[in-house]
């Protein structure tokens, strides 16, 4: 694992990942990896396609289960299901979904309800402007693009209060603009004390984002 | 001209002979299910109804099953044909009304066949004689090819008239239907006169060969949006049939819906999870207004069928017919028990939000129970009280139901080899309503 910024060295590990192994038939793809993710710090997640980047976001995420290894948050088993785990991490990955009957701020609005946010509205509105989807906030998710999807599944991980942001890809489908705000979105969210896992094949968000990199389907990793 | 005849003959004689015998045994036989149901319900009249259909209750019904069917036209095309019969048709030197109207003659020969078939079983059941029912089965045929020639003039035009149109003929039935019920439970209840089927017959001929001259002028003006809107739903019914799941012509017909459904102003949910989610069903609920339709048109059934049918079996009408007007009220529940994402996003535990989003239906289920108990008599109402458990367990079962899966378990039973998990996916939602339907009959 490579490093180059020490912001969350005192503190606890929010995640903790020890010797995973993931196997799909006579392909291993984790090799016994463990690492660990401190409040206020990024990790990326790099490698080509096929190194088993999203196949280890969706073991910490809890959609799949490792052969061997653990991940613990808090120094506790993640089970997916739990409520504290699902109050605590907050997901963007292709598996994304949205009810199809509710508009994209009503979605919006919704997890932020759900998840006890004051003024959610006032949250909402702010949200929809950074992301760029303020007139599509009454548009149903069905109707939007595909662009325009990504956007609003990054604002479903960002209008919640959690402690670690998981992200695959985050930057797929954003224009110039669109990293430039994911950027500054990450940043705060580390200047806040959040800790952000996420996979990416951006140069430019890992450099400007990222304190630890890994590379899943590297021998030593 | 000469080059599309040949390219049909050679067409022709690549095609795979056809088992027309086996095929009209299969029609033969599933039509002659729910035939003998009828008849058998209708040997056992509630007392007072006369072995004559009320002319009211036929009208209302011809009207509402009509719209239904016109809806069903319209959606599917009915003109339509492959992705390269398109290509061929928009982009290549033929003549698009030639090339579109085999295909189109045995669509309307289609619905003539289905709608002979329903005016003959309407004839029986209402005791006409051999004259009448020849005439009434006379009406059924010019109805059903006017049905689909409606449906192809419609199929150029704009959406809006289309919406226009389906509504008001819904519309129409459901409100003729419910007259009909109101006159027959106040006791007027005239039979339908002997004149109707002389006059009906050439008017409904009349009807089919003015709106099939109409629809044959609009063929050659079907573009390629008109021709190919009804591929997605052709494709998945077909599909939804072939894999026994009707979750794959759900899907469909739930995109084309919110395709057309416009919002104009966004709401806001009250925080606290349960006020939140509960919230969200409500405009779920009150944004789905086909929902609405459904529930009025399904609750009109066991008031229909208290005019024809014994007061044993209506409170049986009365869940087999909440089934459908329940399930669009559900849809907040399919969804969050399909999507693990979505629960993830939304936290809590998966079984409180499951039991959360049962709350519409919940609703739906007593609200039409309650509707339904003025069409029985009291001493019924026992055995109708059973109606939300059944709808709620199966909208549950089906709901909760994991994909289907086509490679599981084979158990050999004696009498083949049958797959249990696909076995158990089909029977999951039947089951316990035949097991509360058995109840509310033992009752």
């Amino acid at each position: 694992m490579a490093s180059n910024g020490r912001p969350g060295d005192g503190a606890q590990p929010l995640l903790r990942v020890s010797a995973l192994r993931r196997r799909f038939g006579e392909h291993e793809v984790l090799h016994g990896l463990s690492f660990e993710v401190r409040p206020g710090e990024a990790v990326a997640v790099v490698g080509p396609n096929g190194s088993g980047k999203s196949t280890l976001l969706q073991c910490v995420m809890g959609i799949q289960r490792p052969d061997t290894g653990s991940v613990t948050l808090h120094g506790r088993p993640l089970v997916e299901s739990d409520p504290a785990v699902r109050a605590e991490i907050a997901a963007v990955d292709d598996s994304v979904d949205f009810f199809p009957d509710l508009s994209a701020a009503e979605h919006l609005g919704l997890l932020a309800a759900v998840h006890d946010v004051p003024e959610a509205d006032a949250v909402v509105g702010a949200l929809l402007d950074e992301v760029g989807l303020t007139d599509q906030r009454n548009q149903l998710p069905g109707t939007l693009s595909s662009g325009q999807r990504r956007r609003l599944a990054l604002a479903s991980g960002f209008v919640r209060p959690r402690s670690l942001l998981l992200l695959d890809e985050p930057e797929q489908r954003l224009d110039g603009q669109g990293i430039d705000w994911l950027i500054g979105r990450l940043l705060d969210e580390k200047a806040n004390g959040g800790a952000v896992l996420f996979a990416s094949h951006h140069p430019g968000l890992i450099d400007a984002v990222a304190d630890k990199r890994l590379e899943p389907g590297g021998p030593s990793s | 001209m000469r080059l599309l005849t040949q390219v049909r003959r050679v067409g022709r004689g690549r095609r795979e002979p056809t088992d027309w015998w086996t095929l009209l045994l299969a029609v033969l036989v599933l039509a002659g299910f729910p035939v003998q149901v009828i008849i058998g319900l209708s040997a056992g009249r509630a007392s007072g109804v006369t072995a004559a259909v009320p002319a009211a209750l036929t009208v209302g019904v011809a009207v509402l099953l009509g719209a239904l069917l016109l809806a069903v036209a319209v959606a599917l095309g009915p003109v339509r044909g492959s992705p390269a019969e398109y290509t061929w048709v928009l982009g290549g030197p033929v003549d698009r009304r030639s090339e579109l109207t085999p295909r189109w003659v045995r669509t309307l020969a289609g619905t003539g066949v289905l709608g002979a078939a329903l005016a003959a079983v309407a004839g029986a059941v209402g005791g006409a004689d051999r004259a009448q029912l020849g005439l009434t089965v006379v009406i059924g045929v010019g109805l059903g090819v006017a049905l689909a020639a409606g449906a192809t003039g419609l199929q150029g035009g704009t959406a809006g008239v289309r919406r226009a149109v389906q509504g008001g003929t819904t519309a129409a039935g459901v409100v003729l239907v419910g007259l009909a019920v109101l006159l027959i439970r106040l006791g007027s209840t005239p039979a339908i006169p002997g004149w109707v089927a002389p006059v009906g017959a050439p008017l409904a001929v009349l009807l089919a060969v003015s709106t099939v001259v109409w629809a044959w002028r609009r063929i050659p003006a079907l573009d390629r949006l008109a021709l190919t809107a009804g591929n997605a739903l052709f494709t998945a019914g077909g599909a939804a049939v072939l894999f026994m799941d009707p979750a794959l012509l759900g899907d469909v017909l739930a995109q084309r819906r919110f395709s057309q459904l416009r919002i104009q102003r966004s709401r806001s949910f009250p925080t606290g999870r349960r006020r939140a989610l509960l919230a969200a069903e409500w405009v779920r609920a009150i944004r789905n207004r086909r929902a609405a339709g459904i529930f009025v048109g399904a609750l009109l059934v066991p008031y229909v069928a208290a005019t024809v049918a014994p007061a044993r079996w209506l409170p049986v009408v009365a869940l087999l017919s909440a089934v459908p007007a329940v399930s669009p009220f559900g849809t907040g529940l399919r969804k969050v028990c399909q999507s693990a994402a979505l629960r993830r996003m939304l936290g809590g535990t998966d079984s409180a939000l499951k039991t959360l989003h049962l709350a519409a239906p919940a609703v739906a289920a007593v609200l039409f129970t309650l509707a339904a108990a003025p069409a029985m008599p009291a001493d019924r109402w026992i055995a109708l009280a059973f109606t939300p458990i059944g709808v709620l367990i199966n909208l549950w079962l089906r709901a909760t139901a994991k994909p289907m899966e086509f490679d599981g378990l084979v158990a050999d039973l004696g009498f083949g080899p049958a797959p249990v998990q696909l076995s158990w996916f089909l029977i999951r939602g039947l089951a316990p309503l035949a097991l509360v339907l058995s109840l509310q009959l033992a009752i």
